[in-house]
């Protein structure tokens, strides 16, 4: 039954691709592209976990990584309500329309990768 | 901490390989279909009825943990937190859609996309962490050992 979380993270990135390249924010090629890193990195980590670990399972893993997730969240939270208070001054509109789109890729490759420890952590792979 | 230890460097590792791969001169161009206002108001109730379900689950876990069998289990911290970060994940989320802007006059930033978009990657994050209590509950429905006949 736990492999059915496999499938929502599998399915559930089509609507966050899907969301990326309708706002402008990723072309086809990368909504395609993001998620290899992601799956070549959680495999270095069972890998590496499984050479350095002893019983090749990190204690508490899924609880540390999910109270972890919360600052980055909560910080990402904070810089999307305050996005229109930026917004609103000339120069730093300039800014963002130049560079979000390299936060908005940062943030959800971060997302995905936390994902990808988490599956393999709460799954008993790693 | 080892697992934070190394997702930071594995974050940091593929968060450099695409940012390489996105570039610095690219031009966010939005689907001229697509309203991000129209559409993030359809998911504030879907989220909100999610983030109710989230808050069930833990009222339902922490009434039935005064049962031995369940309260003597070493994942119920777990369980617990993950049903709160699902249920915070969800608020925040619907919160976050809550807030997008219409799309006014055209200035360079989109903000309207910016915050759908912000808010759509907390999404996919919710529902991952909203979905992961569901695993330790069946591993200890499996590893529970079975009435004989």
């Amino acid at each position: 039954m736990s492999w059915l979380l496999l499938g929502s993270v599998v399915a559930g990135y089509g609507l966050l691709a899907s969301f990326l390249y309708r706002t402008g924010y990723a072309t086809a090629r990368m909504t395609a592209l993001l998620p290899v890193p992601a799956i070549a990195v959680t495999a270095a980590y069972v890998v590496l976990v499984w050479a350095l670990v002893p019983d090749h399972h990190v204690p508490d893993a899924v609880l540390s990584l999910v109270l972890f997730a919360f600052v980055p969240g909560a910080a990402w939270y904070l810089a999307i309500t305050t996005l229109p208070i930026i917004a609103s001054r000339g120069r730093a509109a300039q800014v963002l329309a130049e560079r979000w789109h390299l936060v908005v890729i940062a943030y959800s490759e971060a997302v995905l990768v936390l994902s990808g420890f988490q599956l393999v952590s709460v799954l008993g792979i790693a | 901490m080892l697992a934070i230890v190394g997702y930071l460097i594995g974050a940091g590792v593929a968060i450099s390989v695409v940012l390489r791969l996105a570039g610095l001169r690219y031009t966010v161009t939005p689907d001229p279909s697509f309203d991000p206002a129209t559409v993030a108001s359809r998911l504030v109730p879907v989220l909100g009825g999610l983030a109710g379900f989230a808050v069930t689950g833990v009222v339902l876990i922490v009434t039935q943990s005064g049962n031995a069998s369940v309260a003597s289990h070493g994942g119920l911290t777990t369980v617990l937190a993950l049903f709160v970060i699902g249920y915070l994940g969800y608020f925040s989320t619907s919160l976050l859609f809550a807030n997008v802007s219409d799309r006014g006059e055209r200035t360079p930033f989109d903000l309207g996309a910016a915050q759908y978009v912000g808010a759509a990657i907390g999404l996919y994050f919710s529902t991952l962490s909203a979905g992961l209590p569901c695993a330790p509950c069946s591993a200890r429905s499996a590893s529970r050992p079975r009435p004989t006949s």
